[in-house]
């Protein structure tokens, strides 16, 4: 199944998934950084 | 619902076969087995590597392996049991569990749930791998503290990349038990209706998030001074080599609520089915859950009291450690509440969780004695320490688990396992474990120091004591291969229900639930969910 299959509401949920993951791994991705950027 | 989740919705009968179905497989039922096995597998590697440990340690002297193996076993046996077999048997039962537990089809990023399970064997070989090296395998600790673990061989940059994709797999998953519990909850299912251990996970999803990028800044800064000329711990540079372990500790702590809380969550289901009672003070387990996670974060330095600190950082770090003890001490009255004036039974998994209730709070109680500052300077660096740790890693979270997969086995395979095996595995297994670990304790306040692969002569017969109920513990898991092997053959036909007292949105699913769950949301009101 392509994407342009999904109904609207299964977009709109993948949508809000990606939201989650991409605010998470920033979150990850800053704390990682972060924590070397501290010590330099 | 991500793409995956739909596609697979739409063939409903068709189960994949054959290796494919492994490794391609986005279906979490399928991820959560796939993580069961792989820390089944890894649990018996660090067993071993523990009775390596225990056969040098039967007699004083040096007998069967050098120091420098010696002190690899330890080291690797803490790695591959913290990351390879408590924290993937966790995610397994979460895996399997949450999606069926808050009436979703499957996780909500189920392909990244397959790359979060198979970057785990990837990285466990690079960790493996420097067995075989010039320089041998890791013998610094598992706390890897500088300047020693730079002085590792070939194996210090497989160590360290190893450790990253450990961190990277715990945070994909971790984002991915978010999405799905944020996103797709049934109808119904508020966050005040969701069953305790999927609260446990959230929170501890949160801390994965929090955590794992603190040690993985860490370990990368291990490498750039190791390689690449920086001085972040070297003092001839102007560095700090106690700047690391507070890095790595501000990482560690919080790792133990990591390890411990699905443990939590695991028992805080299955008290109240066999004492046929609600959770005891559902609210207040879930603010106590998230009291301990938000706290584990300002005691990262009770474990390094003796490296010298100001004596305002000691009493702040003693006093928070012990203000830890308050929600923890809640959750405990909370499920001894729930069994009080319960109707009890006790089938395995209640055994192994009144384990967990009765063997963790005596680990945490010896907690609480390090945590005071002045007592943890006799304590520090003896085997007082390493009884601590592993009864809150072993009857603490292993039990745990092993409760929990008890408790859902009939559900997954849709027979009933042999409960007289099974009790036979908790009485062998609580026997064993107290005759390993509850010695050490004394060894401990006499002063044998951890980590030394010889001992003074008056440590001999404890020691020989401990290796002997190591052995029966070890063994002693033995039944439980057998009786999950046992279980997936065939056996008394499981109900939907499974236990006369289970409540929650998976028992209203098929034993063995179908290949997809919940392809249409449940209605969730107050009777069908937990609390």
């Amino acid at each position: 199944m392509s994407d342009n299959e999904q109904t609207a509401a299964e977009k709109k949920l993948a949508a809000k998934n990606m939201r989650v993951a991409i605010i998470c791994g920033l979150v990850a991705l800053a704390f990682y950084v972060g924590f070397i950027m501290f010590y330099m | 619902m991500s793409y995956a989740a739909v596609h697979d919705d739409e063939h409903h009968d068709h189960k994949p076969t054959g290796i494919g179905r492994w490794l391609f497989s986005t279906n979490h039922k399928d991820i959560g087995t796939m993580y069961l096995v792989f820390a089944l597998i890894m649990f018996f590697i660090g067993g071993a590597m523990a009775m390596v440990i225990r056969l040098e340690l039967f007699q004083p002297g040096l007998q069967y392996v050098d120091p420098q193996f010696f002190n690899s076993m330890t080291t690797v046996h803490a790695l591959v049991m913290i990351f390879g077999a408590v924290m993937p048997a966790g995610v397994g039962l979460a895996n399997w569990m949450i999606p069926m537990m808050v009436g979703a089809p499957d996780m909500a990023m189920p392909r990244m749930n397959n790359m979060s399970f198979w970057i785990l064997p990837f990285a466990f070989t690079l960790l493996l791998s420097t067995f075989f090296m010039q320089g041998g395998a890791p013998a610094g600790g598992w706390t890897m503290y500088p300047p020693l673990v730079l002085q590792l061989g070939d194996g210090l940059p497989f160590l360290i990349f190893a450790v990253h994709f450990l961190g990277l797999s715990s945070i994909m998953g971790a984002i991915n038990i978010i999405a799905t519990v944020f996103n797709m909850r049934a109808p119904g299912m508020t966050f005040m209706r969701l069953p305790l251990f999927v609260w446990t996970w959230i929170i501890t999803a949160f801390l994965l998030i929090a955590a794992m990028p603190v040690l993985a800044g860490g370990v990368t800064m291990l490498l750039t001074d190791r390689f690449f000329g920086t001085a972040f711990f070297d003092a001839a540079g102007g560095g700090d080599p106690v700047m690391f372990q507070h890095v790595f500790w501000f990482f560690g702590h919080p790792e133990v609520y990591i390890l411990v809380l699905p443990s939590f969550g695991i028992i805080s289901q299955i008290i109240p089915t066999f004492a046929r009672k609600p959770l005891f003070g559902y609210a207040s387990m879930v603010y106590a859950t998230a009291s301990i996670a938000f706290l584990s974060f300002f005691v990262w330095a009770h474990h390094m009291f003796t490296v010298g600190m100001p004596l305002a950082g000691e009493l702040f770090f003693m006093y928070a450690t012990m203000a830890i003890a308050v929600p923890t001490g809640v959750k405990v009255f909370n499920w001894t509440a729930t069994m009080w004036k319960g109707s009890m039974t006790f089938e395995t998994p209640m055994l192994f969780s009144i384990g967990v209730l009765f063997m963790f709070t005596l680990g945490g109680f010896t907690g609480l004695m390090m945590g005071i500052t002045p007592v943890d300077f006799q304590y520090h660096d003896t085997y007082f320490i390493v009884a601590h740790f592993h009864y809150v890693l072993v009857p603490g979270i292993v039990f745990g688990i092993v409760a929990g997969v008890y408790y859902w086995l009939p559900k997954w395979t849709g027979h009933m396992y042999d409960e007289t095996l099974g009790k036979w595995h908790f009485w062998l297994s609580t026997i064993s474990v107290n005759i390993l670990f509850f010695p050490m304790h004394f060894l401990g306040l006499a002063g044998m120091p951890r980590r030394i692969p010889d001992y003074n002569t008056q440590f001999t017969d404890w020691n020989q004591i401990i290796s002997i109920g190591g052995l029966a513990f070890g063994l002693s898991q033995l039944i439980l291969v057998w009786v999950v092997i046992k279980c997936i053959r065939g056996g008394e036909k499981a109900t939907d229900q499974v236990w006369e007292g289970a409540h929650g949105l998976e028992f209203t699913l098929p034993s063995p639930p179908p290949f997809h769950s919940f392809t249409t949301p449940p209605e969730v009101t107050d009777a069908t969910a937990h609390s």
